[in-house]
């Protein structure tokens, strides 16, 4: 296969185009010729435009500012452990001692407000990291597998149109043993399976009779922080519904705040509300990631589920 | 007077300073400031939106970590895409390690002969209702896709970002005959893969 290469006449007029910043009013006089290279030129720019963007997240800056306040704090940490003993204890007068207390109240009064919303930023960043190294554990396992996952055995055979409650509640506690799986393998540790440790992940479902594989759709949601409708008896799901409106849409490991949600292409995305924007071959729609898609085309727990949709990102834990 | 002094958008250089300095609101206005740009620029480059958040908070969390070796004298910009498209590089780098297959497809490219207006006789149709489909912009998103990464990260530097030949050897840091070397290239390989992915308006407009 050999390289195209650019028309020598076409690069002297792209060179043209690029110094005025593809601004035909800044661009200096061309003949004829010239001007319809720099207006075919343009229009292979152009179509560039077309390419579908997606608006960053409304948390982006806040979720980085996150990050490095947590980078930080583990900096310092460190700075901690590798200080104290091997310098040694300085001296230090009645002075000192009195501007080193008066310094610790007024720090100590200070950060109390602020502690727990930093622990919780610490929690959700930790968490995240975990999820990275879940994702890199699921691509080396997919690698070895034909690039499937691992598989959620008792509930792939699902029939079409069963109900969405039952069937989540018979696969609830098959996605942590699926993601088990990995670390019984040796893909990751087993704190790597739960988030920061200890808490219960969600894992995708696949659909009817539907191979889970990273390859066939990417950019999709494949794990997050746990489900927290699966598991609600009926009497929960009505006086939750009845006080709030809603049901829960954050996940319990991050008291009800939102959750991590790590996608296929090994990417992680704190988000408050479980829905994802997810595109398809049948094209861009809004996922609920704590319900599955039933029989009337909307997603709920309690009403008819379409078993086979292979598009539907269902996580349970 | 202060007051007078805050409505002034404050230059990003000035901004990176006040952050070292202690200001914690410098950088949330630095980030706030790029987060558009900047997370485009590496949707377009990673092809995915979740990849790009990730990819945007290393970026900064880079700036942060680095921001004592920045040079006063230089413009806070093209230091900015200098780091992102290093971290995006990296980031592509591990996926491909992570995954089997590319999920870019091959296309050949042995037919390159002629100008651009010899292939451009049907340039991209930009009027037909079928161009405003999902369906073609994802197609015109696969095409970009296919590019090599250092075709690509020139072609959207040099068109989203419209830098100049220089501010993009600055910040590829690369010598400028190899900026213009890699664009000359890159635009003829992405008109190739262009044409080869919507053969019927070339043929539409060449008959």
């Amino acid at each position: 296969m050999t390289v195209p290469n650019l028309h020598p006449s076409d690069a002297r007029v792209l060179d043209l185009l690029v110094e005025a910043g593809f601004d035909p009013a800044v661009l200096p006089p061309l003949n004829a010729e010239d001007a319809a290279r720099a207006r075919a030129l343009c229009d292979y720019f152009h179509s560039l435009d077309r390419t579908p963007i997606a608006e960053p997240s409304d948390v982006l800056v806040e979720a980085t500012l996150a990050r490095i306040q947590q980078a930080d704090r583990d900096s310092a940490e460190r700075m901690k452990l590798g200080s104290g003993e091997s310098r040694g204890l300085r001296v230090m007068g009645i002075g000192n001692h009195l501007a080193l207390a008066a310094t610790v109240l007024i720090a100590v009064c200070v950060a109390i407000p602020l502690a727990a919303h930093s622990r919780n930023g610490s929690a959700e960043a930790l968490c995240a990291n975990g999820l990275r190294n879940l994702g890199r554990a699921l691509h080396g396992y997919s690698a070895d597998n034909l690039g499937s996952l691992p598989m959620t055995a008792g509930f792939a055979g699902f029939a079409p149109g069963g109900n969405a409650d039952q069937m989540a509640q018979a696969a609830d506690g098959k996605g942590g043993e699926a993601l088990a799986t990995l670390a019984h393998k040796g893909y990751c540790t087993a704190a790597c399976t739960r988030c920061n440790g200890t808490r219960q992940l969600a894992y995708r479902v696949p659909m009817h009779r539907v191979q889970l594989s990273l390859l066939i759709l990417p950019g999709m949601p494949v794990v997050a922080d746990r489900n927290p409708e699966i598991g609600l008896n009926p009497e929960q799901k009505l006086s939750s519904s009845a006080k709030t409106g809603e049901l829960p849409r954050g996940s319990d490991n991050h008291e009800r705040r939102g959750l991590n949600v790590l996608f296929n292409d090994g990417a992680t995305r704190w988000i408050i509300e479980p829905i994802v924007r997810v595109r398809t071959p049948l094209g861009i729609r809004d996922e609920d990631l704590w319900r599955p898609r039933t029989t009337d085309g909307t997603e709920s727990l309690g009403s008819k589920a379409v078993a086979n949709d292979p598009f539907d990102v269902f996580l349970v834990n | 007077m202060d007051h007078q002094r805050k409505s002034v958008p404050r230059p990003d250089e000035a901004l990176l300073a006040s952050h070292m300095a202690g200001d914690e609101s410098a950088m949330a206005q630095l980030i706030e400031r790029h987060k558009i740009d900047l997370h485009r620029f590496l949707q377009r480059f990673l092809g995915s939106a979740t990849a790009a958040d990730d990819v945007f908070q290393e970026t900064f969390l880079q700036v942060h970590l680095s921001a004592s070796t920045f040079e006063q004298s230089r413009a806070f910009k093209p230091w900015l895409y200098t780091i992102a498209a290093n971290k995006a590089r990296d980031f592509h780098r591990k996926r491909r390690r992570r995954t089997m297959t590319s999920l870019s497809t091959p296309v050949g490219g042995d037919q390159s002969d002629g100008t651009l207006i010899d292939m451009l006789q049907g340039s991209p149709d930009t009027t037909s209702a079928a161009s405003e489909s999902i369906e073609e912009s994802l197609r015109v998103k696969d095409v970009v896709d296919s590019l090599p990464d250092h075709h690509r990260e020139i072609v959207l530097l040099s068109y989203f970002q419209r830098m100049s030949y220089s501010q993009i050897a600055e910040t590829l840091q690369v010598p400028l005959g190899t900026v213009k070397s890699r664009l000359h290239a890159a635009v003829a390989t992405f008109a190739d893969r262009y044409r080869r992915a919507f053969p019927h308006s070339f043929k539409a407009n060449s008959s």
